[in-house]
């Protein structure tokens, strides 16, 4: 019976492979585009929507700026300073506050997972903590490092700290310990020690978890950043974060759009760049 | 070097969710220097277990293992060991899992290289040094294991169902070149395996253990039966249709299928 559907199935592979022949609904003339084109497309679509809807209902540009008043904002954007500086000056401010949270919470986060896992009574020492500091948005951090770092990309820094921390530590955590025992013990019976264990058993296989916990910390660490720049960011001039702010003080709806859709592109390539290397780290896996 | 084995009232215990488990109870052995010796019991009878504790990943709770006479502690390359699953390092590569061993325990680079060639040449997978154990069958992965546990020149080779994902062909490749290597190196081998004809093929003295807790049941001496001209070193094929060869077998097998039947 299998054999005989199967066979059933080829037999209208030709048929297929000849679209004008069938009539295809809209769904399946989308679903068949090639994916990029197909994001194209209905971006493409929606900006329409937007452009039409403004444009129609007459809606003034102080409530709703069209998409083409946004575009070309950001375009002016490139050279046009505001604060600090022009376009270019505005993203590296954001991306350099992101990685130097991002360092820090890598260069304690994956130790100490690492740490956690390989000495069991510290788990429980530092669990309660995490317990404790869970629920604490990182934007709660932010007025409370101001004290600390004033206010300025130090305090920024602080607050993607608090929001990276905890992804990473958790997937570094649980990456060593879903190392498979079976490769620890045939480590030790060819004569390995628990330094070598460690740096070329339970730190290579636990690598795919930790890449990906650098993967969402660095993710919520730019939701992180904005919401920083917003409310911390009063002594530097710079940042996406500061550029909504100020299209909302100057009235400027076009400038604060702008700069959210910029966040949002700038954020899906970061996690578009960190998923390839995540291929690259997990290259021997299935 | 004396690389006799001894246990001496070896017990073990797993405590599990579901109540403990009796592993081992009371298990007393000799094993001499240099002997081919070849387990066989009903499944979960505590095999793996026997040989896990001789490669000293854990020490029993009562009763002691000796190797030439001092109490094993810890693993290490001196007892090398073949699990049941392979356990290759996914990460690795063919050559990298089979140089490990050597580059931890101080090999130079030089002679790694001659010797990993060799092997590899020697379970036939030249080529595929750079290959993955995920590129790999599972009958080749095996061979991987093993390779990696000969290159070290143990004083106790442990295999664990060795050649149990293997092709009749190339287990009988793997069979000749493991007898080859015990003739030459002169290991003491304890060799578990599920089928009766590669026991009595190639052991000096088969044991068959009873169901769990893995106990001695009885002991079979090959060679008293061969005497000098062992079964091993002439062609599988041809000495399993011997009569003499059937009979062992097939009595060895009573053996372990009454272990298997019990019910109590
Ligand atoms: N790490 C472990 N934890 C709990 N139980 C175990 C463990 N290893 C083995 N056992 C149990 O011990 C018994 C013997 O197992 P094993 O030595 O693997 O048997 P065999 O190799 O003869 O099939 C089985 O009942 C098995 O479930
Ligand atoms: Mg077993």
């Amino acid at each position: 019976m299998a054999d005989g559907s199967a066979e059933a199935r080829a037999s209208h592979l030709p048929a297929e492979a000849a679209p004008a022949v069938i009539t295809r609904s809209l769904g399946d003339r989308i679903e068949a585009l090639p994916n990029a084109l197909r994001v194209g497309v209905m971006l493409f679509f929606w900006l329409v929507v937007w452009y039409g809807v403004v444009e129609l209902f007459g809606v003034s540009k102080d409530f709703l700026p069209n998409p083409i008043d946004v575009i070309s904002r950001i375009i002016r954007l490139a050279w046009e300073p505001i604060g600090a500086g022009a376009l270019l000056t505005h993203a590296w401010a954001s991306i350099v506050r992101l990685l130097w949270g991002f360092a820090a919470a890598i260069a304690i986060g994956v130790p100490l997972g690492l740490a956690m896992a390989y000495f069991r009574p510290l788990q429980w020492i530092v669990a309660p903590l995490f317990e404790l500091f869970r629920y604490i948005p990182p934007i709660a951090w932010a007025p409370f490092a101001m004290f600390w770092f004033g206010a300025g990309s130090s305090a920024q820094a602080y607050v993607i700290f608090t929001s990276s921390f905890a992804p990473i530590l958790i997937n570094t955590f649980r990456g060593v310990q879903l190392v498979d025992s079976r490769l620890i013990d045939a480590a030790r019976t060819l004569g390995a020690k628990s330094w070598t264990i460690l740096f070329e058993v339970a730190l290579p296989a636990a690598l795919p978890h930790v890449v990906t916990g650098l993967r969402i910390g660095l993710a919520t660490g730019w939701m992180a950043l904005i919401a920083a720049e917003i409310v911390a960011g009063t002594g530097s001039r710079d940042g996406l974060g500061y550029l909504i702010l100020q299209g909302q003080q100057q009235l400027h709806a076009d400038l604060t759009i702008g700069a959210m859709v910029l966040i949002g592109i700038l954020g899906s390539l970061i996690d578009l760049a960190i998923r390839t290397a995540e291929k690259r780290f997990a290259y021997w896996r299935d | 070097m004396q690389n006799d084995l001894s246990y001496e009232n070896v017990t073990m215990r797993f405590e599990g969710r579901s109540g403990a488990v009796q592993a081992l109870e009371r298990f007393d052995f000799q094993v001499s220097s240099s002997e081919f010796l070849v387990i066989v019991g009903p499944s979960g009878c505590g095999k793996s277990t026997l040989l896990h504790l001789t490669a000293g990943l854990y020490k029993p709770p009562t009763g002691r293992i000796l190797l030439g006479g001092s109490e094993i502690r810890e693993p290490g390359p001196d007892k090398a060991i073949v699990f049941q699953n392979f356990s290759l390092f996914p990460w690795k590569t063919v050559h990298d899992n089979i140089e490990f061993g050597l580059r931890i325990n101080g090999i130079p680079a030089a002679e790694r290289e001659e010797q990993i060639k060799r092997v590899i040449r020697l379970i036939g997978l030249d080529g595929f040094e750079n290959h993955y154990p995920r590129q790999l069958s599972g009958g080749m992965q095996q061979r991987v294991a093993i390779a990696r546990s000969f290159v070290l020149k143990p004083r106790t080779l442990l295999m664990d169902e060795p050649f149990a994902a293997l092709d009749a062909q190339n287990r009988q490749i793997m069979q000749e070149e493991l007898v080859r290597i015990w003739q030459t190196q002169r290991p003491t081998v304890l060799f578990i395996t599920h089928s009766v004809e590669e026991a009595v093929f190639l052991a000096d003295r088969v044991i068959v253990m009873t169901r769990r807790p893995g106990r001695v049941k009885e002991v079979i001496d090959i060679t008293q039966i061969t005497g000098e001209n062992h079964w091993r070193s002439d062609p599988f094929d041809e000495v399993i249709r011997r009569a003499e060869f059937q009979d062992v077998r097939s009595r060895i097998w009573g053996l372990v299928k009454s272990e298997i039947s019990v019910r109590n």
